[in-house]
């Protein structure tokens, strides 16, 4: 082939994400590291010139303690999501198959909803005068004034339960492509169920395990939410500190130097460290009590929207008042006009950048393509608070008033990469000899393209597309950076409803949005069966 | 069930016994109702053709599956609803099996480590069995960086460890390509003498069968159709289906003319009286079914002394196939296809090779000719891979 043809269609693939993600990412994160070296103005903005002083500040103002506790929340709850997500992708993974995906759907299905509202659906749960604490009192096993909530178990627990799938996932598609006559050898020779998975089970999916591991603990690293709604004023952690000196004391160095110093501690274990690696018997319970665990608190929330009293914790009798009361808040459906505006935008954006990346990556492997990969990769270990607060400088910097535009750009950002993987994925999977086959019947490389390799990638592209839509509609901490006054998402809105009370309609408001997404995903299950 | 019986395998001390087993997958029987009794030290093959249930069997010996009737013993022991881990018995696998994350030493450590044998006497077992396999300069390596037939080796040396009462082997050399499978099956041959122990070997080509077996149960449909020799089932094979299954047949099917057991007659349609024997002594007028091999069936352009060659028909040769060794002649007689070979070793000193569509005569002893019973319990239905 032309040398200097495939160099034009390797820029033409490559530049759209890459300048895209240099222009949203890469520099935006370069600004926040450096304006941790200047000082801060009393005013609220960035002063002149160049200082040490905000690094030093890093030593006082409780930010060890904060620090500390940011680190071993996160590592508990990585530990936690690896013990319950090996016996659990273990056991979907040995499940017969038309249970397996069953399995899967259940796990994943209630990770389609606000996460805001998950983790207000703990809050409800835990309620100081919910049924959780009554049960426990009942057991004799906490005291009528033990506090459930606004301590770091209840933060690891919301964290955990937000977590979860990112752990059972890998874990799952590591143990599907495990050999299960390994299993058949170890017990031939003489191994006990027990040894035989230990010792070669868990060494068998130590990539999957590892993946894991760092698809939870990074994140943790950098949540916000969780110890947002359910920590408390003591359990504050790095994520909350740096929004709190955005948003509350306006000192942008001080927030620039933690998240320089967060984004350090999301690096180094990508460097090598190798998460525990915990097991557990018995995966057919394991799978059952994770669903009880994923379930009971949606279940809560569901049964409240249907409670008459405004307190979650006592049934006062059925009502359909709060689905009334709904319907009248158009502020709601504002907001969710909003938020479906943006998603499918971002999604169509970010699937076209993605799908024209992926193909780069895999077409080529140059240094240029070495260089987008790292590109690509990184804003997904990126925690979102500091993607959030890095594109809030550029748009400030820039002079770009906030507004639906500014979140636009701010969720193809994070989206790009995620579709870029997707199909990346299902490119390594394919088998090219069919594009070499329409070629040798005649198709010009552009129909060869449209006519074999579209269709075999189009799962690929769509499942791409379906996650970004998600992932945009659900997104509520970078969308919290970047939106304007007038432009208020449903996370956004939910939040707001969650912090100034109006329990009763959140319930409401999320029982409908299970039901839909609920629909959505029977929907299209159904229609690929029949494809199938 | 139907095959061992009379043929005297309980004549051999059984040592691995299997007794009247199944299994069932849903409403399918993929063992149904197989006994077998296999001596010590004995290479023994299950034959058949994939799905017949020999892997099953295998299995159910191993303790990857439980029987839903019958009873498995290995000297003396019922070992039937052992788990896998506390048999004697040890199995290579058909893909190899071999951990991907150990080295090759380590592999073949595997079994003795669990078993909490101390440190140095596992080094020096696992030394004699590098030796014994020659991998010693391979020890270090891990299973993606060999070659198949050094995974094999592995396979077999990490199985044989543990000392097993008896070795399984599941289709060992499937993933071999040719060469390297005739070079594995003298390997295993020399390795079945050295260690001496009793090899269940699993397979679907009757070449390895043949070459390595001390006895070959074949079987089809979860039964076993017969257990014998090598040389017994290529002979006197009970059923049409071992005819087809272990080389390859001609059938003739008729009726019983004469009944005499060494002028026997046997009346084919289409094709007229067929001389043959009777040593089953099979009554007048009775359904059997005469299957003579291809290189019993002499080729000529003359007629042939029908004092000689009792059976003669005139053809027409369809077919010449060449393969260097042999040639294969596919000859229409009547209104049927007749395979014949020619072993060739003179091919070159012949002035006439017989080529295509010429007229010749075929023609074989009546002793040549092996009679089954065309009715009764052992009757079978024709199989697929009749005479090619």
């Amino acid at each position: 082939m032309d040398a200097r043809r495939t160099w034009a269609d390797e820029w033409l693939a490559t530049l759209p994400s890459m300048a895209w993600l240099t222009v949203f990412f890469a520099v935006p994160l370069l600004v926040v590291f450096a304006i941790a070296f200047r000082p801060a103005d009393p005013s609220g903005g960035v002063a002149e010139g160049w200082t040490l002083d905000t690094l030093r500040a890093l030593d006082g103002a409780g930010y060890a303690a904060i620090a500390w506790r940011t680190l071993w929340i996160s590592a508990v709850t990585a530990a936690l999501c690896l013990l319950a997500a090996v016996p659990v992708g273990y056991g979907i993974a040995r499940a017969e198959r038309r249970w397996r995906h069953v399995l899967l759907l259940l796990v994943i299905v209630p990770f389609w909803t606000s996460s805001l509202v998950r983790i207000f659906a703990w809050k409800v749960v835990l309620h100081p005068d919910g049924w959780v604490k009554e049960l426990l009192v009942a057991c004799g096993l906490a005291q009528p004034d033990t506090l459930l909530l606004y301590n770091a178990g209840a933060v690891i627990l919301a964290q955990v339960y937000t977590f979860l799938p990112f752990a059972i996932l890998p874990i799952y598609a590591a143990a599907e492509k495990f050999d299960r006559s390994l299993i058949d050898a170890a017990r031939d020779l003489g191994a006990t169920r027990w040894q035989a998975f230990a010792r070669v089970f868990v060494p068998g999916i130590r990539r999957g395990l590892l993946a894991a591991a760092l698809l939870v603990f990074i994140p943790a690293l950098g949540s916000y939410v969780a110890p947002d709604l359910v920590g408390g004023p003591g359990n504050e952690l790095i994520g909350n500190k740096i929004a709190q000196r955005v948003f509350v004391d306006r000192n942008l160095p001080h927030a620039a130097a933690l998240s320089a110093c967060l984004t350090l501690a999301a690096l180094a274990p990508l460097l090598g460290a190798r998460g525990a690696m915990k097991r557990s018997r018995l995966p057919f319970y394991t799978i059952l009590a994770a669903l009880v665990f994923f379930y009971l608190p949606i279940a809560v929330l569901v049964a409240n929207s249907f409670n008459a009293s405004r307190y979650g914790g006592t049934w006062t009798g059925f009502s359909l008042k709060w689905y009334a009361q709904l319907a009248r808040e158009t502020v709601i459906l504002r907001a969710l006009a909003n938020s479906l505006l943006i998603a499918v935008g971002a999604a169509v954006a970010a699937t076209v950048l993605g799908t024209a990346a992926a193909l780069a990556l895999h077409r080529w492997s140059s240094r240029l393509q070495r260089a987008h990969y790292a590109l690509i990769y990184t804003p997904l270990v990126v925690p979102e608070v500091l993607m959030g607060m890095s594109l809030l400088l550029l748009f400030v910097a820039l002079g770009v008033s906030l507004s639906l535009w500014t979140i636009f750009l701010a969720h193809v950002t994070f989206c790009v990469s995620y579709v870029a993987l997707v199909v990346l994925a299902r490119l390594q999977d394919l088998d090219f000899t069919v594009i070499e086959a329409a070629r040798d019947l005649g198709a010009t490389r552009w129909q060869a393209a449209r006519l074999a390799l579209l269709p075999m990638l189009w799962p690929g592209i769509v499942a791409g597309g379906l996650l970004a839509f998600t992932l945009s509609i659900d997104d509520f901490v970078i969308t919290f950076f970047v939106a304007g006054a007038g432009s208020t998402t449903l996370p956004i809105h939910i939040y707001s409803m969650i912090k100034h009370g109006s329990p009763p309609l959140i319930n409401a408001l999320s029982t409908l949005l299970l039901a839909v997404t609920f629909i959505l995903v029977w929907v299209s299950r159904s229609l690929m069966e029949k494809h199938e | 069930m139907s095959g061992d019986r009379s043929f005297g395998a309980d004549a051999l001390a059984g040592f691995l016994e299997i007794e009247g087993v199944v299994k069932r997958f849903g409403t399918l029987a993929a063992v149904d109702g197989v006994s077998l009794s296999i001596a010590r030290g004995e290479f023994y093959s299950l034959l058949g053709p994939s799905g017949c249930g020999k892997t099953t069997l295998l299995r159910m010996i191993a303790g990857f599956e439980r029987p839903d009737a019958g009873r498995i013993r290995l000297d003396g022991e019922d070992i039937t609803d052992l788990p896998p881990n506390k048999r004697r018995v040890n199995t290579v696998f058909q893909h190899y099996a071999l951990f991907p994350h150990l080295t090759v030493r380590d592999n073949i450590a595997f079994g003795p480590r669990l078993a909490g044998r101390p440190g140095g006497e596992i080094a020096r077992e696992v030394e004699r069995l590098l030796t014994l396999i020659r991998m010693e300069a391979h020890a270090g390596k891990r299973p993606e960086q060999l070659s198949g037939g050094q995974k094999q080796r592995v396979a077999v040396a990490r199985a044989l460890i543990n000392r097993p009462q008896v070795l399984l082997l599941d289709e060992p050399l499937a993933a071999l390509d040719l060469k390297l499978r005739q070079h594995m099956l003298t390997e295993l041959d020399a390795i079945h003498d050295e260690v001496g122990i009793t090899f269940l070997y699993v397979t679907h080509d009757q070449e390895e069968a043949m070459s390595l077996s001390d006895r070959i149960a074949v079987m089809n449909r979860g039964r076993v159709e017969q257990v014998g020799a090598p040389a017994d089932i290529y002979e006197t094979p009970r059923s049409r289906f071992v005819a087809a299954f272990i080389g390859d047949a001609n059938f003739f099917e008729g009726t019983l003319a004469h009944g005499e057991r060494n002028a026997c007659v046997l009346d084919v349609a289409g094709l007229g009286p067929v001389r043959c024997l009777n040593d089953k002594e099979l009554p007048l007028g009775r359904r059997a079914c005469l299957s003579v091999r291809p290189e019993k069936i002499r080729v000529s352009r003359e007629r042939p002394d029908p004092a000689l060659w009792h059976n003669a028909f005139p053809g027409r040769v369809r077919d010449v196939i060449y393969l260097g060794f042999q040639t294969r002649y596919h000859v229409v007689v009547g209104d049927r296809l007749l395979s014949a070979c020619r072993l060739h070793s003179r091919f070159r000193q012949e002035e006439r090779p017989i080529r295509w569509e010429e007229d010749v005569w075929v023609a074989w002893h009546a002793d040549d000719g092996y009679m089954m019973d065309g009715e009764g319990p052992s009757a079978l239905p024709a199989a697929e891979g009749e005479a090619r």
